[in-house]
């Protein structure tokens, strides 16, 4: 690390020609930098509308979202978010029926199960797209983002 | 001559290995959980950024003045994913590469690992040359 | 440049060192299983393979679970060096559906490494229905469709429609005998918010009648 500040003082002082001159530090920014901020800009293009996961700052900052808690049963009766309708693919055909009673056409959805590790927050999210839900959201970080939040410990990056 | 056809390969390698990529991030994205070493956010991160790199380096690679950093970052990046492969290997994973996405056929450890290694020697090899 | 090369290359050495350390456990044949299940299959047993490849014996301390539905025969067991077994795990697929994902955390002996060993499950309901339910905004009086697909491993006797909702005319079309089903529907008043319910019953060989309720409403 050393040698490379010190490299970038005397390539500023010496032609840019001789092979042997040290590493740019400023060079090296750029060329960690640059890819950076094209896959910044891949992200804004490619991110899917439904689907991709929303933080837990954002889910948080809708007023009238509907959530939904795809955990298992004995999770959610344990504890859940405020209001949040128990549904995944186990429960579907008893549960249903609460969703559709709650949900308003064009009300954000926002779907949460245990942890990152989970799939059945996408499942009902897939299940719900193919039957036109939208705005649909899956929470980062799942339950255990709500915990965080909850215990007012910042959330991980 | 030679030296000039070396880096057009290289430099194509890591162009087509980029943008094979970038084709299907959802794909290098769960090549890259298979590893078992990130949790889903750095791995979907990783997988925006690892094929930019690959690319801008890979450009930078043919440019005069970016040429010898580029070339010791390259080395940096095989070397990591040859760790990476070799942590896969030693905890009995049995991952795909996701090195070239789907479109080649897999090389195996030892195979992927040879070619990281080749890769490394020309990209020090070039370095050494204006 | 050189430099450079000779720090990595020692780096590369710690990390390997570190990682032929760390392995002092078991050597498994694999550390995730997927698995298919056929409709109404109510247990899965996956069997991981492992081989003792240190040179002391490896004692199993015990195996958690990352839930109570799976159970396994092996519970403590000393592994000689160079020997070879199984661990089976059974998972209790009763009322779980879709895509089933468990964990076993294999604890040893004289070491803080675990070992997890992933089960993937992905269980299907014998009866597809694409979408899930039907709506239609205030105003819109577009015919639409749900389909219904019986998992292509089962054999189907026959499915009918026996309620059949007041507020919307619908239709059982069969695609193919047995095998797809189309239910078109639109609402008799569009303008009218309102919620019924159709249900579908059917039979599959060798089992009870069986029905499903689907939704559709006008928001």
């Amino acid at each position: 690390m050393e040698g490379g500040r010190s490299g970038a003082r005397v390539t500023h002082n010496l032609s840019h020609g001789q092979v042997n001159a040290p590493y740019s530090l400023r060079r090296i920014a750029i060329l960690v930098i640059a890819p950076a901020c094209l896959a910044t800009l891949t992200s804004l293009i490619v991110s899917k509308p439904d689907g991709r996961k929303i933080s837990i700052e954002d889910a948080l900052g809708y007023s009238n979202a509907l959530w939904i808690d795809a955990r298992s049963a004995e999770d959610f009766e344990k504890n859940h978010h405020e209001g949040a309708i128990h549904l995944n693919l186990s429960n579907w055909d008893r549960q249903l029926p609460e969703f559709l009673a709650q949900w308003e056409l064009d009300q954000a959805v926002i779907i949460y199960c245990g942890s990152d590790d989970c799939q059945s927050s996408l499942q009902v999210a897939i299940r719900l797209q193919e039957a036109g839900v939208s705005p649909l959201h899956i929470l980062h970080g799942g339950w255990e983002a709500l915990q965080r939040i909850k215990a007012n410990k910042t959330p991980l990056p | 001559m030679i030296i000039l056809l070396l880096r057009l390969v290289l430099s194509g390698v890591f162009i087509y290995a980029g943008i094979i990529k970038l084709l299907d991030l959802p794909q290098f994205e769960q090549n890259i959980l298979n590893y078992q070493l990130l949790a889903e956010t750095p791995s979907y991160l990783l997988s925006l950024y690892l094929p930019w790199l690959e690319i801008t380096l890979s450009i930078c690679l043919k440019t005069r003045s970016y040429r010898r950093e580029a070339s010791l970052f390259l080395v940096g990046l095989l070397t990591v994913f040859s760790l990476g492969l070799i942590s896969a290997w030693v905890r009995g994973l049995n991952v795909e590469c996701g090195c070239f996405g789907e479109s080649l056929p897999d090389f195996g450890y030892a195979g992927s690992m040879i070619r990281n290694l080749a890769f490394s020697l020309m990209v020090i090899y070039l370095a050494r040359f204006k | 440049m050189y430099k450079q090369i000779k720090i990595a290359s020692a780096l590369f050495a710690l990390i390997l060192t570190l990682h032929v350390h760390a392995f002092s456990s078991l050597k498994w044949a694999e550390t995730s299983v997927t698995m298919h299940p056929d409709p109404y299959t109510e247990k899965v047993l996956a069997e991981f393979h492992y081989t003792n490849l240190t040179k002391s014996p490896i004692r199993i301390k015990k195996i958690e679970t990352s839930c109570g539905c799976m159970t396994t025969s092996e519970s403590a067991k000393i592994i000689q060096p160079g020997s070879k077994g199984v661990l089976p795990i059974t998972v209790n697929l009763k009322g779980k559906y879709g895509v089933i994902k468990e964990v076993a955390r294999v604890l040893y002996d004289d070491s803080k490494e675990a070992d997890g060993l992933v089960i993937t499950i992905i269980n299907p309901k014998p009866m597809k229905v694409s979408p899930p339910f039907l709506y239609w905004k205030s105003g819109d009086e577009k015919e639409k469709s749900i389909s219904l697909t019986p998992h292509p491993h089962l054999k189907l006797k026959y499915l009918q429609m026996i309620e059949a909702p007041a507020a919307f005319v619908t239709e059982l079309v069969t695609k193919a005998e047995n095998k797809s089903y189309v239910i078109k529907a639109k609402p008799r008043k569009a303008q009218t918010p309102v919620r019924e319910k159709l249900v579908v019953e059917w039979k599959v060989e060798g089992r009870e009648l069986e029905s499903l309720t689907i939704y559709l409403m006008v928001k």
